[in-house]
């Protein structure tokens, strides 16, 4: 046993098994359990599979070894052979830091949050259960494995966005999560086919190998296959057209929107396109198709953001203004880049989860579980005074997410825009303005939260106010070190323009791109990442990096003196009645776009489908396929069944003449 | 100890038959009671283990034979006995307060079902006919008197009475055989058997039609034994009147036991090479004969079990269904590895399953009273969830719906026949249209438990942990074996590969050779 347990092919097993592991003992013993052990199960296992992992990352991965773990013939059907084995290169590693990490800090803070609920060890075998389906999805070696993980973490996912399903509106959205991601896996499962049939296998190293030796790729078809991955990748992380069910998830427990809509689940699709980069760089069409929808889905997201009152729904809208942030850097073949803003991302979108959490879970205590003024931003105010380590701690967060210099989004974020600025070219500029857009309604939006919810006079309930109180250590503590992370982040990869040679996190990840760059180097393709920084470089990077700052910064002000006092609110209420009216009702009802699919889609298709129900189901199928040749079937095995007469003699006689026929045949056929 | 290398291999049905002689003591110097009960379990199933363990030298060894060949040990064996030894213990674990509240004793259930499964243990390693003749009426008088053994019961002693009489009328037709074979070969080995047959048919002297009769009679018999139509008729008579546990038990070791032999005689006696008229590859008159059996059981088990409305009887057409399903497998198999092993997998899930559903009938059976109509079973998934959804992974399972192990066992069986081509593919034809219509009844019994109101009737395994557990190990076998078949398969191929090994090892496992062990 001692010696299994140094073993890292071993190891690398027992990451995804504790959650497996705790979700098992949860799922079956959870209702008969102490509240206190269940969540003990819960966040023991997850956060001893932290501590593996991170055993792991420090002594192999980060010195840039892959850990594989033992493997075993799962599935031989035909030319496929499904092996099960798990890989831990640097950027499954670095992801599975992510997940266990940031996974383990939610677990023990829904241990507080969650405290009061009746199916509190339901809610953590789901969330177990996600971790193991989302360790799958990214230590799996193969694109099988990985849709085995994708197909669970949407399981989950509907299971806990609609987690308090009494609630109609709440089973509602799980629905509508899991039926647009449904659209997206289709799209998955195609592009998977595609590859199969062009390379034989689905296994990441037969398929970088298969990629070797082709000669002439045949760019149509990759092309084809990456933008079917593509519609994949939108589903899950929630792009146009598909980014409709993220805002509607927040339906879900804070915890849950914090680690799987936001610092993990929806990053799957980034993950997979920078998994499989080395088949992307050969689809430059499907590229730029990437870093154009990343692009609109950043700037409308962020513009809808603007307006939004729920404090969860402004959170989702700038998670999807986010992604598409990582989508663009995917676009313009800048995949490290696009890594880096999820690794960023990841830690300031979950501290604002958590802290708006930490908000609600204060309110609610006054005015009810589940009532809608514990997350309206015009219904709070002044909490600062009340919750001042959620006021710090989300305040960090703001200023990562609007990119204010030397917090971390401001790194990973300005890499993105000055990575759209050196491209130079048609692309490049509206790929650049539409960034900088969304970046200024990044800066907005932030801080509006900021000044709506904790500067300000209080303007909700005054018995909520009274109440309202700092939540306890267990929610605490996870605020408190994700802060941090929020804040150093950004300083694992310095960007060049400063000088100091500081890239750790590039470094790290530059074996996986690899290949790719090979490839692009050699075809001298404006895809490919720069290697030497030249002075003039060096000089649009400050250029870009002032303009950002300038922005994020300026930006962040006005926003924060309009809604931080009485006053502004007033002006910004009465431009809102007045001339701003027809623009911010646009923006309100997110540019109608939920009842443009409603009458464009969601109807036609019902009709159609009730058309068919009657004339194929009903009439048909029912009537004269399943109850017809039912009946017929059924009183022909009644009237046969007499047969069976219940008199040995008549079976005697059937056992002697069956023989007697089968011995003459015997005989005739020799 | 150096006479007895290599006779460890009767361990296995050595450790049975103690178990059965120590309940017979302790039933023979205590009261029957209550108290009973446990020491009398606990002897019983650490016979089963014990006969488990004691396999353990021969998972990864070379094939044994011994006792001047009449017998052989090898993973085929072991593979088998595995099966069997869990369905043993399956069905131990349902019974334990089972049996005695419908009036039978346990010591009486426990030490009958131990010699019947000592004779099956028997059977998989037979490698001559006089062996195989004396397994066989081992197992089958040990499971007539299980299926009468509920005294009370006219049904039981109806079936009993029906199964002995047919029984006895296979017996013979099987010795009959045997003989035939006897006086046209002069060999019982079945390998040297064999070899003489191949000779034989290669140059026809006139009595190679006493040995084709021969062969035929014993096909003849084994199709009795593992039901297969038209010998199937005693099925449903027998499965009804016995005790549930013992209809689970006939359901599940004797089918497993009575193929293997099968398996064993087909491969060594009906040889690849005995031209076109041999057992394999080509379409000679046995795999003509298999065809048909196959296709009239697959047919007629379904066809009947539709409108059966007491459950037992529908699981015994069921269980004729999958004999049909089973003997597909050997009529296409064309001496391949892959076939057979297709065979032992469709065998490991038939077992999980199949035990697992007679225990569910044992579950839901309340106070005296078994589960009869398929009624009785109303709402039970409200009554108790986690045991709905058990029953329909069952149900999913015989039905051969994806991610259960009956699904991966159809596919492979059902692949090998179509690979096989020609007149078995329309075999597998037969098979996915039959196995659609016994959907239909599989799925009826799930409906009856989701969509049924449910009654106050009490459920006898509420308070029963040995049939929970029986439930649990089934359930979770059924469902590894849906998810996780390349294992299971990989071993069964690894087991069959050793049928053909040309001259099994003289030598005992320890190195030494003994001089016992003799070809």
């Amino acid at each position: 046993m001692r010696e299994l347990l140094q073993k890292p092919e071993f190891l690398l097993l027992l990451v995804p098994l504790m959650p497996l592991i705790g979700f098992l003992i949860n799922g079956f013993f959870g209702r008969r359990m102490a509240l206190a052990s269940s969540g003990a199960v819960a966040c023991g296992s997850i956060v001893l599979s932290f501590v593996i992992a991170t055993s792991l990352f420090v002594s192999l991965i980060s010195q840039g070894q892959t850990v594989q773990s033992y493997s075993f013939n799962w599935m031989h059907v035909g030319a496929l052979d499904i092996h099960f084995r798990l890989l831990a290169d640097p950027l499954s590693g670095l992801l599975m830091m992510v997940v266990t990490g940031v996974g383990s800090l939610i677990h023990i803070y829904s241990v507080g949050y969650m405290g009061h609920d009746k199916a509190y060890w339901r809610f953590f075998a789901y969330l177990n259960l996600f971790c193991f389906a989302m360790l799958m999805l990214v230590l799996g070696d193969s694109l099988v494995l990985m849709f085995l993980g994708w197909e669970g973490v949407g399981l989950c996912s509907y299971l806990l966005i609609g987690f308090w399903y009494t609630h109609k509106p709440n089973s509602d959205a799980g629905k509508k999560a899991f039926v647009v991601n449904r659209v997206g896996d289709f799209g998955f499962m195609l592009g998977m086919f595609l590859l199969f049939w062009y390379f034989g296998s689905l296994n990441y190293g037969e398929l970088a190998a298969g990629m070797r030796e082709v000669v002439q790729p045949d760019s149509t078809l990759l092309n084809a296959a990456c933008l079917c991955l593509f519609v994949g990748a939108c589903g899950k992380s929630a792009q146009i057209p598909l980014y409709v069910w993220l805002p509607d998830a927040m339906a879900g427990p804070t915890p849950v929107s914090a680690l799987i809509h936001a610092a993990t689940m929806v990053t799957a699709g980034i993950y997979m396109i920078a998994r499989l980069n080395f088949i992307w760089v050969h689809a430059e069409t499907a590229l730029t198709v990437v870093a154009l929808v990343g692009a609109l889905t950043a700037f409308f997201a962020g513009t809808i953001g603007l307006v939004q009152r729920d404090i969860k729904k402004v959170l989702a809208y700038s998670t999807v203004s986010q992604l598409g942030f990582m989508f663009i850097a995917l676009g313009l073949g800048n995949f490290p880049v696009a890594i880096f803003h999820l690794f960023t991302h990841a830690f300031f979108k979950a501290l604002l989860f958590l802290g708006s959490g930490s908000v609600i879970h204060s309110l609610e205590h006054t005015l009810g579980h589940g009532n809608p003024d514990s997350q309206d931003l015009f219904k709070m105010g002044g909490l600062k005074h009340k919750m001042p380590l959620t006021f710090a701690t989300m305040f960090v967060g703001a200023c990562g997410l609007a990119g204010i210099p030397l917090f971390s989004g401001f790194f990973s974020k300005d890499a993105i825009l000055y990575a759209a600025f050196e491209r130079q070219d048609a692309l490049g500029l509206v790929v650049y303005a539409l960034g900088l857009a969304a970046a200024v309604c990044t800066a907005f939006y932030s801080f509006r939260l900021i000044g709506l919810a904790f500067f300000g006079k209080w303007r909700g309930l005054e018995a909520a106010y009274a109440h309202a109180d700092e939540s306890p250590r267990s929610m605490g503590l996870p605020l408190f070190l994700l802060a941090i992370a929020a804040f150093g982040a950004g300083y694992l990869w310095l960007p060049a323009a400063f000088g100091v040679h500081f890239t750790p996190f590039a470094d790290l990840l530059a074996p996986v791109w690899q290949q790719g760059q090979a490839f692009l180097r050699a075809a001298q393709s404006p895809l490919a990442m720069p290697v030497e920084h030249s002075h003039e470089a060096i000089v649009r990077e400050w250029v870009n990096m002032l303009v950002s700052s300038v922005v994020a910064v300026g930006v962040s002000i006005f926003a924060f003196t309009i809604y931080s006092k009485p006053a502004g609110l007033e002006r910004a209420r009465k431009l809102v009645e007045g001339a701003m009216g027809a623009p911010y009702r646009l923006l309100l009802n997110k540019y109608y776009v939920d009842e443009i699919y409603d009458i464009a889609i969601v109807r036609p298709i019902q009709l159609l489908s009730d058309v068919f129900f009657v004339i194929f189901d009903v009439i048909f199928i029912d009537l004269m396929l399943v109850n017809g040749s039912g009946l017929l079937v059924d009183l022909s095995s009644k009237v046969a069944r007499r047969v069976q007469t219940g008199v040995v003699r008549h079976y005697l006689f059937a056992f002697v003449v069956g023989a007697a026929l089968l011995l003459v045949m015997f005989l005739a056929a020799l | 100890m150096q006479w007895a290398t290599g006779y460890d291999i009767f361990l296995p049905v050595v450790w049975l038959l103690v178990a059965a002689g120590v309940i017979l003591l302790i039933d023979l110097f205590t009261e029957e009671s209550e108290r009973q009960t446990m020491p009398v379990f606990f002897t019983a199933l650490g016979g089963v283990l014990l006969s488990f363990v004691s396999l353990n030298p021969y998972w990864d060894a070379r094939p044994v034979v011994l006792m001047r060949g009449a017998m052989i040990v090898d993973q085929f064996a072991v593979y088998l006995i595995t099966a069997i030894l869990t369905g043993t213990a399956i069905s131990m674990f349902a019974s334990i307060s089972y049996v005695r509240r419908i009036g039978i004793s346990l010591t009486d259930f426990l030490c009958t079902l131990l010699l019947a499964a000592s004779g099956m243990v028997l059977l998989t390693v037979s490698n001559d006919l006089i062996m195989v003749f004396l397994s066989v009426e081992l197992l089958s008088f040990a499971v007539y008197v299980l299926t009468g053994l509920n005294g009370r019961s006219s049904k039981g002693a109806e079936g009993a009475m029906k199964y002995f009489v047919m029984g006895g009328l296979a017996s013979a037709v099987m010795v009959l055989g045997m003989a035939a074979l006897y006086g046209v070969t002069g060999e019982v080995a079945l390998r040297p058997l064999g070899d003489k047959l191949a000779q034989l048919y290669s140059q026809p002297d006139g009595s190679q039609y006493l040995a084709t009769l021969g062969m035929g009679a014993i096909l003849i018999a084994f199709a009795f034994k593992v039901g297969a139509v038209p010998f199937h008729s005693w099925v449903p008579d027998a499965y009804e009147g016995a005790p549930t546990t013992v209809t689970g038990f006939m359901a599940v070791a004797v089918k497993a036991a009575a193929f293997g032999a099968l398996i064993r005689v087909a491969v060594a006696v009906f040889p690849e090479h005995a031209g076109p008229t041999g057992f394999a590859g080509d379409f000679g008159w046995a795999t003509y004969a298999l065809w048909f059996l196959s296709a009239l059981s697959m047919i007629l088990g379904n066809w009947f079990a539709i409108s059966q409305r007491n459950v037992k009887r529908m699981l015994a057409y069921s269980s004729i269904a999958h004999s049909g399903y089973l003997l597909m497998g050997l009529a296409s198999s064309g001496g391949r590895t892959e076939a057979y092993a297709a065979i032992l997998f469709y065998l490991l899930t038939y077992t999980l399953m199949t035990s697992g559903a007679f225990a569910m009938l044992v579950y839901a059976s309340s106070g005296g009273k078994d589960v009869e109509d398929i009624e009785d079973l109303r709402g039970l998934a409200w009554k108790k969830p986690a045991v709905g959804i058990c029953l329909a992974i069952f149900m999913f399972s015989m039905a051969g719906i994806p991610l259960t192990g009956g699904f991966m066992g159809k596919y492979f069986v059902f692949s090998q026949a179509v690979y096989a081509g020609g007149p078995y593919l329309s075999l597998a034809i037969i098979g996915i249209c039959t196995s659609i219509i016994g959907a239909y009844y599989y799925l009826r019994v799930v409906a009856v438990t989701y969509f049924r109101e449910a009654d106050d009737r009490p459920v006898h395994g509420r308070e029963d942990w040995g049939i929970k557990f029986a439930l649990s190990v089934t359930v979770f076998g059924t469902v590894a074996l849906g998810v996780f078949p390349q294992i299971f398969y990989d071993g069964a191929k690894a087991s069959v590969e050793q049928l053909r090994v040309e001259a099994p090892a003289v030598e005992g496992r320890n190195g030494q050779t003994s001089q016992l062990v003799d070809r």
